[in-house]
């Protein structure tokens, strides 16, 4: 078991078992690799908390939540990351998340450009930026009505 | 708006070409010749690393709360 003082948390314990690994990083922290997911009080929100840095948190909440229609883009660099084989590939479980952001008035908005792709079984996980023009960077939260039937995974 | 075909390029101010490499299809690839100080970044990246920065800061938690309490699943 592993303790951390976070700066949003206060002191939080974890297991190796708990950590998630961002091979590549995150766009803007590209060398913030290893994280761990905190609950919130909402099951289709979490809070993922880097392990190295105090102070570095984002606000997550379950894409398939917000949008049941929602599929990830997930592109050729970011696959091999996931799944190093095609078999991999098959088997994996997966769960995605958008970031909740607050620009410029304070209104939070999520990127639907770029959802965090979680492969649960080996809790490895990339940003996965999407190439094409489908969705927004930065979309109003208050525009998306609860799916009641989804849960946060 | 400029059109270009395979081969051609034009250029961004006295320092920057950008060259069409190749057109396959629906896509583009793109030479791409700058100083060391500009940066070169697809635009959708350039999009998530703000946003990014921007998350990672403080959100304004009162409007937050009611926000997420608001598509909290019931």
């Amino acid at each position: 078991m592993h303790r951390i003082e976070t700066t949003h948390f206060g002191t939080v314990s974890f297991c190796d078992d708990d950590v998630i690994s961002f091979p590549r990083g995150l766009p803007g922290y590209a060398s913030e690799r290893r994280f761990i997911f905190l609950p919130h009080s909402s099951p289709v929100i979490t809070y993922l908390q880097s392990v190295d840095r105090a102070d570095l948190r984002f606000v997550l909440i379950s894409a398939p939540a917000i949008d049941d229609q929602y599929v990830p883009l997930i592109e050729h660099s970011d696959a091999s990351t996931l799944f190093p084989s095609f078999e991999e590939a098959q088997r994996a479980k997966l769960a995605s998340w958008f970031v909740v952001s607050a620009v410029p008035k304070g209104e939070p908005t999520i990127n639907m450009l770029a959802p965090i792709i979680v492969r649960l079984d080996e809790r490895v996980a990339v940003q996965a930026v999407r190439s094409d023009i489908k969705y927004s960077h930065a979309a109003p939260l208050r525009l998306f009505q609860p799916i009641a039937k989804k849960s946060a995974c | 708006m400029v059109g270009r075909r395979q081969g051609e390029a034009l250029l961004i101010g006295d320092s920057i070409e950008v060259q069409v490499l190749e057109v396959s299809g629906n896509r583009v690839k793109l030479g791409i010749k700058a100083p060391r100080d500009i940066s070169v970044v697809r635009r959708e990246i350039a999009l998530t690393i703000v946003e990014n920065l921007s998350a990672a800061g403080e959100l304004p938690c009162e409007l937050l709360a009611t926000v997420l309490e608001s598509i909290t699943v019931p």
